[in-house]
Formats: structure tokens, sequence, C-alpha cells
């Protein structure tokens, strides 16, 4: 297995766990209207992001490569390319249609629950790392077209 | 505009070069298993620096291992006087 497949694997695992915690943390009990004032499911939120955020560099030395190894070549890099440029797209698109949902299901009380600015930008950033690892793996199966690009 | 159709003859050189692995070839062509792996599925068309590095792994020149797809236009014979 090459070290591009590992990581955008081992990126899912670390990243799902982290964005499934993180949404059920949110959404349970009282949901995103006291979820700022709920200092429990803030603080274990948290923990399932800070096991993305510091699993990720953990994960990525323990992917290193040998000294002289062939760890990545130029379909990798396609590759990688394609996929960081799909997770731009994905995360751009999910922000605009949060923001929109937000804005259809507020105007008529014109205040949004506050927790709602917390679950945004940490929700887009789980979704920055689960989107490029996704379509790596899909275009590196040949699922999503051929590698090059 | 389309991807490029190339065929290629990896799969029978590597086996006509003494049944070279797909890791020796890789590892001559500097290159990873998996990339000679979609090569030969037909999944991946090799940029020309490693079609060159291939080809040299086969002692051959890269017209003999890789070739277009017929509707994309073999070149055209020399004219003759």
């Amino acid at each position: 297995m090459t070290q591009a497949r590992r990581r955008a694997l081992m990126t899912l695992v670390i990243w799902g766990v982290a964005a499934v915690g993180f949404g059920v943390t949110f959404f349970a009990g009282g949901g995103p209207a006291d979820y700022a004032d709920d200092k429990v499911r803030r603080a274990a939120g948290g923990a399932f992001l800070a096991l993305g955020f510091f699993g990720t560099p953990f994960m990525l030395w323990l992917t290193r490569g040998r000294p002289g190894e062939v760890v990545a070549d130029e379909r990798d890099e396609s590759i990688g390319r394609r996929a960081a440029n799909g997770g731009l797209i994905a995360v751009l698109l999910y922000v605009f249609a949060l923001s929109i949902v937000l804005w259809e299901r507020h105007e008529a009380s014109g205040c949004v629950p506050v927790g709602w600015l917390w679950f945004l930008p940490y929700s887009s950033a789980a979704l920055a790392y689960l989107v490029p690892a996704l379509v790596s793996l899909l275009l590196d199966f040949g699922i999503l077209g051929r590698g090059e690009g | 505009m389309a991807k490029a159709e190339i065929h290629n003859h990896v799969r029978r050189l590597r086996f006509e070069n003494g049944e070279m692995t797909q890791q020796e070839l890789a590892e001559q062509a500097r290159c990873t298993r998996q990339t000679i792996i979609a090569l030969e599925q037909g999944k991946y068309v090799p940029s020309l620096a490693l079609a060159f590095r291939i080809a040299r792994a086969f002692g051959r020149t890269v017209e003999e291992v890789f070739e277009p797809s017929e509707d994309e236009g073999a070149p055209p014979p020399p004219s003759g006087g």
C-alpha cells in the first residue's frame, strides 16, 4: 500500500471519528441552542476535535517514509492535487449551503444560536480533511476516473 | 479536451524480461507499485519522463512500450516521393 493511500485511509478514520463525535455532542441534549452554555458538551466536542487535530500530525509522523524509499510518485501527486481541489470546492459549497439554511431557518426570529458559529468552522475543518481523503481514495482505486490530471 | 488513450505493453514486457515483478519495475522506474498496476490496467497514462524511465527499464524505446490507440490517430506515414 502506498503512503498516500495509507494516509488517506487513516485520515478518513481519524476525522470520521472526530466528526461523528463532534456532531453527536453538538446535536445531543439541548442541541445548538444551548451548546455554548453547556460546558460538558463543549469539552466533549473539543476532545473529539483534538483527536483530529493532534491525531493528524501524529499519523503523518507514523507513516513517514524510510530514507531512499519512493513514497509518492507523479500519480500520487496528481491525485493529491485533484483531491485538494475537490476538498476546497466541497468546503466552499458546505459553508454556503449551511449559511443559507441558517438564514432561512432563523430569518423570522432575527437571531441565530451562537453555537452554530462554533459548529460551522469546526465542521468545515473536518470536511476539509475528510473530502480530500475520500476523493483521493476514489481516484486511487479508479472509481472516480483516472489518476492523471 | 478528452484524455489521450495510450495503450502499453508493460505487462507483456515484464514477463519477457525474466518475469520482472511489478515492484522491481517500480523501483527501476522510480514510481510506486500502484502506478505500475494502474498502468497495466489502462487506468493511468504516465508522464513522458516516467514513460522514458519505464522504457529504459526494459531496454526498449518509448514507442515499443507505449502506443496511441487507433482513434487517437497514429502518426501519418511519411509521404513518399
